[in-house]
């Protein structure tokens, strides 16, 4: 990760590199949306409360700079 | 957190960094409870100011004194 406020060895700003948008969807309807800054951590642990109504699939989507993206999907059953 | 009545934002702020936002959450009636959890990078110790927005048009607000006795944040500059 690059906060975007450090020069490199030749003076230069590295440019930024974090994770930007954290979206989590429950069967495709979105329940939680994070927009982060570069003071987030490296590694941005995130958690946060859902109220489990249905059975079906969690998404979670983690989208940054330099194109980067990653998507879980987490099949949840509701007794 | 009801349809009508629920914080639908948290947003933090911070004071000493280079840029003072830290994140926004979007929050909903399904989260059932306005609760987030994150870890950010603090250059030195200061004031951590939270925002609540709820659906009502109301902001509530709070902060924290966070201590940092030591910059860890120095990596590798390649």
């Amino acid at each position: 990760m690059e906060t975007g406020f450090r020069p490199g060895t030749n003076g230069r700003i590295i440019p930024r590199n974090i994770i930007e948008r954290f979206t989590a969807t429950w069967n495709g309807a979105e329940i939680f949306r994070m927009e982060m800054s570069p003071a987030i951590a490296a590694n941005p642990f995130v958690s946060f409360f859902a109220v489990a109504k249905e059975s079906g699939t969690i998404g979670l989507r983690w989208t940054g700079d330099e194109g980067f993206r990653v998507e879980e999907q987490v099949a949840v059953t509701v007794g | 957190m009801t349809e009508a009545d629920h914080v639908k934002a948290i947003h933090v702020f911070n004071e000493k960094n280079p840029q003072p936002h830290v994140f926004d959450a979007r929050l909903g009636p399904r989260n059932g409870k306005a609760v987030v959890a994150t870890r950010i990078k603090l250059g030195d110790s200061q004031k951590i100011i939270a925002i609540a927005e709820t659906s009502t048009g109301q902001f509530w607000s709070a902060s924290a004194d966070v201590i940092v006795t030591l910059a860890a944040c120095i990596e590798d500059i390649t």
